[in-house]
């Protein structure tokens, strides 16, 4: 009785088509819920029916509108939402609808340039939105998807190379194959040591994600731990090699973004740390780049698509590093930091600052990861 | 993607109670076992491979030791069974789980991780040979992640474990894919060496105090090191070739360059035990070669008698076809112990015979028909101990006891003189040590002086203990000395030249000086003495016998005439009366005279030396009357009254139980100089101040009476003066007793004195007529 009285004259409902049988990934709404959304594609139409199902006998409307938008929001300030996409088509001219119908709509070839992303301070999302205007109450329904930026660097590209140390103290070599991992990679790579004088207790890979949010003064940043993975137990000796092979499809990174619109970057590092045994910490941060590979499927269509869509895409990952980037410093050192001392600048960027936000250490997840990969990969140790 | 652990103190000393932490943790893992399993039968496996994370979170502890560990561990992997039983199954019925290989790397911690990683990669193997090669070369690899030497060795052996079954035994034509045996010994080499470092760092963790535990510890854990080479000896593929060229020289390379003496002595006792003989001979060379570049503090010659003992009994086996005439065992071990002998300055004396003794078990075993070989042993160690004398002296002297312990040990005769001269000169620095000597002599009077001077002086107080050491030693040693001249020995045939043998030895020892003498000649004086008994013995076959046995007894009269020289003179009187009873016995010409001599040298020595009346008693079998009245003389010389009146009675003794030769073995009873001797006896008794000792003296004299008198019974000697003395002498006692106070002496000679008449009582009682008519007389 109330809902005839006060409830919405219509249910409306967007289904995406294909949505079904498409690649899933899950959408953080705003409520903190997890919401699994079909995954698009640059360049990719987006097309759906928009059903509309009366409640009463008829509904006066002022015209019916579909978008599809994509926005940046920055959670510290809720007003500067910044649509950098943003399309619409009219459904329907002003009109009485009397009974239910059923709407399609088409975006075709959408230019979707980012990556849907949900970080700490900001998150970037893509939907589309359904608005029957009314002349009270606008009925408006929303359907969130999610897009994928897609890319491919050779594998040839070199590694990262390294040599580091502490003066009389430390001296080890770490090597990592690659600079640039795809999402379902494995980070293969070995640490030599070349003089140990410490005892070291143990030492991991942690794979940190730095999110940094607007620019100049009102800018924030945030480090987050992603992955914390032990690589070794125990003090080794001068001349070990010590294997480094670390799954990435097992924890949830995102490609890495650089200047998305002017506005935020998401960028990775891998933090190889020794902790000895008086509990400091002995780390080196590297960058690396992140991407997500064109699964192989789609991978003709990108290539078609390749002079206009993926100009934005292309633009970041390739000048950032020296094309062999080999760095051999024989100068560069170690942060050192003491559990005690874990304040000022080293806490900023290092795995001090996560504590917070970053609970996933101990988690006991063991689903294999994202279930969005249709690729499957042999059962092997996959060295690629 | 985190596997869940439980939090570990990773660093924490072991101070609690292990038993309390063992327990801890077995129950963490007896919980999460249990839940895996459970798991299992609702195959939930992503649920079972969480719990069996936890379950090996356990292995991560640094508070358990190795035993306790070990413990765990075996728990664990036992646990871990279940797991991999489910997986075996679950991937033959054809549910393969996609990607579980890769899946078990998210563990975030590497212990579980590697743990559940060799559990997975082993299912595979079993499922599936086709990536059996890679899947082993990338388990033994990611292990090197555990560089914790503890953890890590049981994870390899783990490893170890679980591949058992599974290593390729193939030849490389025949799997081209799967992988042959060259990938299974480089796998198992690799594991190897990776262990070995682990084993050999062990020892450098934690504090130095605890460095003994800390080796103790590892001897436990050597077992898991020789595990690897257990594997490869079970590989049937790997022949002789690829044993020498590949698998020998890459264990023999870790070894030696890991420079750890356990480590060495272990994987090198381990290789001779686990590989088959044949390999052994085939690869000699090499393992010798190896066994040269050894730490120092490695007994290589354990490793050595082992491998030659081992050979000896492979050759000397039933069936076997022996040694090989090619490979020249005998001259590879007896170069390349000479070699070890040149290279090892300080290679003890025992190890040095101990080598040499394996060495001769070996040519007695295999070579039977060459004898050269055993000589050739013999002179390699006699040069060998040739070397001895750069030994310092305690080390040369534990050597030489040792030698003649062996020799009394064994029964080793020594059976002509070059012999003896040679053994004596092996010895030699028990035999004589003139330096010595006078640095003791030296080093006693500085005691001396120091003594009475200087009381805070450390040194000079210590000595007088130190040398009473040196000479419990020394008597330890020359007593050993002593009983090995008894081996000097010819046999029973060759008598002549067992008293060569003698002379030599006596030659010798002679230059031990007074300390060593006194243990080493009295020994060649008796055999000396035996020999001549054996001449007498042989009279019939050989008719210069007498003439022998006199120069034997010179002989004996110079050595014993020595000893008394170097103020031995007991040993020297006991010698000489030995020595004048053996020629009583022998009836060579003039024995008579050289037994005057040799008891005349008694009496002198006697006189000059011996203040001790106890020594009378030897002269009781005497026949001689000079003999005889000098004894009485001798005796009543001596210095206290009751000695003197003790001796005089026993003297009473020679003139009755006497045998000279004129009566032709009949005792000469001579009671009126028995009754001399008595009476003065009785004389010297009153002298005596104390009226107790009085009384006993009297006592004694009453018994010798009695004595006379009951031996005379039946005889036609009057023995009535000898009773009515006694009487006499009885009532003295009873006044002398009256007036004694009580004590424990004055009741002891009550006793003996009841006792006595007693006796006497009894005997005239039983006794026929004329010895109780005589016993009348004693006024009982």
């Amino acid at each position: 009785m109330m809902n005839f009285l006060f409830g919405p004259s219509a249910d409306l409902e967007i289904h995406l088509d294909g949505s079904d049988d498409r690649q899933k990934g899950d959408v953080l709404l705003d409520s903190g819920k997890k919401e699994a959304c079909p995954v698009y594609f640059d360049g990719e139409a987006v097309s759906g029916k928009v059903n509309i199902r009366l409640k009463q006998s008829k509904m006066e409307h002022y015209g019916i509108r579909v978008e599809l938008l994509g926005l940046i929001e920055q959670f510290s300030d809720r007003s500067s939402q910044h649509e950098f996409l943003s399309m619409a088509r009219e459904l329907a001219r002003p009109g009485i609808l009397t009974q239910s119908c059923c709407l399609e709509f088409e975006f075709v070839s959408v230019e979707k340039p980012y990556e849907s992303y949900f970080g700490v301070n900001v998150k970037l999302r893509y939907f589309i939105r359904v608005t029957v205007t009314k002349r009270l109450n606008d009925l408006v329904k929303e359907q969130d998807f999610l897009v994928h930026t897609l890319a491919q660097y050779p594998d040839t590209l070199g590694g990262i190379k390294m040599e580091v140390g502490i003066e009389d103290c430390l001296h080890i070599e770490f090597e990592y194959n690659k600079s640039k991992y795809h999402l379902k990679d494995a980070i293969i790579g070995k640490i030599y040591f070349l003089l140990v004088r410490i005892k070291v207790r143990h030492m991991e890979v942690q794979i940190l994600r730095r999110e940094l949010v607007g620019v100049g003064p009102n800018s924030m940043s945030d480090c987050e731990t992603v992955a914390k993975f032990e690589i070794m137990d125990g003090a080794p000796v001068k001349g070990e090699t010590i294997p480094i092979r670390l799954f990435l499809s097992g924890y949830e990174l995102t490609p890495t973004m650089r200047d998305v619109n002017k506005r935020f970057s998401v960028r990775y590092f891998l933090n190889l740390v020794l902790i000895d045994e008086e509990d400091r910490r002995y780390f080196k941060q590297q960058e690396v780049t992140l991407f997500r590979r064109r699964p192989n499927r789609h991978r003709r269509i990108a290539q078609e698509q390749q002079h206009q869509s993926q100009s934005a895409d292309t633009a970041q990952p390739v000048h950032q590093q020296p094309d062999r980037s080999y760095f051999h410093h024989r100068s560069a050192h170690f942060g050192a930091k003491s559990p005690a001392a874990a304040s000022g600048r080293s806490a900023a960027n290092a795995d001090g600052a996560n504590t917070a936000n970053n609970n996933n250490d101990n988690e006991a997840a063991v689903s294999p990861g994202n279930s969005d990969d249709s690729s499957s990969q042999s059962g092997e140790s996959n060295d690629q | 993607l985190f596997w869940q652990t439980r939090s570990q103190d990773m660093s924490g000393p072991v101070t609690e109670d292990q038993e309390k932490l063992l327990d801890e943790a077995l129950s963490v893992v007896k919980l999460q076992a249990f839940q895996m399993k459970r798991c299992l039968d609702k195959a939930k496996l992503m649920d079972a491979l969480k719990h069996a994370s936890n379950m090996l979170g356990e292995l991560r502890t640094s508070l358990l030791s190795p035993k306790s560990y070990y413990e765990l561990y075996m728990l664990i992997t036992d646990e871990m069974r279940h797991l991999e039983l489910y997986l075996l199954d679950e991937f033959q019925k054809g549910r393969r789980v996609q990607d579980l290989y890769e899946l078990v790397q998210y563990a975030g911690n590497i212990i579980p991780r590697l743990y559940l990683l060799i559990t997975v990669g082993v299912v595979y193997i079993k499922c599936s040979e086709i990536s059996r090669k890679d899947i082993l070369k990338d388990l033994v690899e990611m292990c090197r992640g555990v560089q914790h030497p503890l953890r890590g060795l049981f994870l390899r052996n783990y490893l170890l474990q679980c591949t058992k079954n599974v290593l390729p035994d193939c030849v490389e034509e025949e799997q081209e894919d799967s992988g042959s045996v060259s990938d299974s010994i480089d796998f198992v080499l690799l594991n190897f060496s990776e262990m070995n470092k682990l084993w050999v760092r062990m020892q450098h963790q934690g504090h130095t105090r605890e460095r003994d535990r800390r080796e103790q510890e590892r001897r436990e854990l050597k077992l898991l090191v020789g595990t690897n080479l257990v594997r490869l000896s079970q590989l049937d593929t790997i022949d002789v070739q690829r044993y020498r060229s590949v698998v020998l020289p890459a264990v023999l390379e870790q070894v030696v360059n890991c420079k750890d003496a356990l480590s060495q002595d272990y994987v090198m006792e381990c290789i001779i035990q686990v590989f088959p003989d044949e390999y052994h001979l085939a690869t000699l060379q090499d393992f010798l070669q190896a066994c040269a570049e050894l730490n120092p503090a490695v007994p290589v010659k354990n490793i050595l008698i082992s491998l030659i003992n081992r050979l000896s009994a492979f050759a000397t086996r039933d069936g076997s076809n022996g040694i090989p005439s090619d490979i020249p065992l005998f001259d590879f071990f007896s170069e390349q112990i000479a070699k070890i002998i040149e290279n090892k300055p300080d290679l003890s004396p025992e190890d040095l015979v101990s080598l040499q003794a394996a060495l001769t078990g070996l040519a007695l075993g295999v070579y039977k028909d060459r004898e050269d070989y055993v000589d050739k042993v013999l002179e390699t160690t006699n040069s060998g101990l040739d070397k001895l004398g750069r030994l310092d002296s305690p080390t040369k002297k534990s050597v030489s006891a040792y030698l003649l312990q062996n020799m009394l040990n064994n029964g080793t005769l020594v059976p002509s003189s070059e012999q003896v001269e040679q053994l004596l000169d092996l010895v030699r620095c028990l035999v004589a040590d003139p330096g010595a000597d006078a640095a003791a002599a030296a080093a006693a009077a500085t005691a001396t002086n120091s003594l009475g001077g200087d009381p805070g002086d450390g040194s000079a107080n210590g000595a007088g203990p130190d040398s009473e050491a040196d000479n419990e030693d020394l008597a330890e040693e020359q007593s050993l000395l002593g009983r090995v001249v008894h081996l000097f020995s010819t046999g029973p045939d060759l008598l002549d030249e067992q008293f060569g043998v003698l002379k030599t030895a006596r030659r010798i020892l002679a230059t031990g000086g007074g300390r060593r003498v006194k243990y080493t000649l009295p020994p060649v004086v008796y055999q000396a003495y035996q020999l001549a008994i054996r001449f007498h013995n042989r009279q019939d076959s050989d008719d210069k016998w007498r003439k022998k046995c006199r120069k034997i007894f010179e002989f004996c009269h110079s050595t014993v005439c020595g000893l008394a020289k170097c103020e031995l003179p007991n040993l020297a009187l006991r010698l000489f009366v030995d020595g004048a009873l053996v020629v009583d016995k022998i009836p060579f010409d003039q024995h008579d005279t050289v037994a005057y001599e040799f008891l005349s040298q008694a009496f002198s020595l006697y006189e000059e030396e011996i203040s001790d009346s106890k020594r009378m008693t030897c002269f009781a079998a005497e026949n001689h009357e000079p003999l005889r009245s000098q004894t009485v003389h001798a005796a009543s010389k001596l210095l206290r009254k009751p000695d003197q009146s003790r001796a005089v009675a026993a003297c009473a003794h020679l003139f009755w139980s006497g045998r000279p030769r004129e009566l032709q073995g009949a005792e000469m009873r001579d009671l009126k100089k028995v009754g001399e001797c008595l009476k003065r006896a009785g004389r010297l008794a009153s002298q005596c101040m104390d009226a107790g000792l009085q009384a006993q003296l009297y006592t004694e004299l009453v018994n010798y009476y009695l004595y006379f008198v009951l031996q005379s019974a039946g005889s036609n000697l009057d023995v009535s003066q000898l009773s009515s003395t006694a009487g006499q002498l009885l009532a003295k006692i009873r006044e002398i007793l009256s007036g004694l106070e009580p004590s424990a002496d004055s009741e002891h000679i009550h006793k003996h004195f009841e006792a006595t008449v007693e006796f006497a009582r009894s005997q005239s009682a039983s006794g026929d007529a004329t010895i109780a008519g005589l016993l009348a007389q004693l006024e009982l």
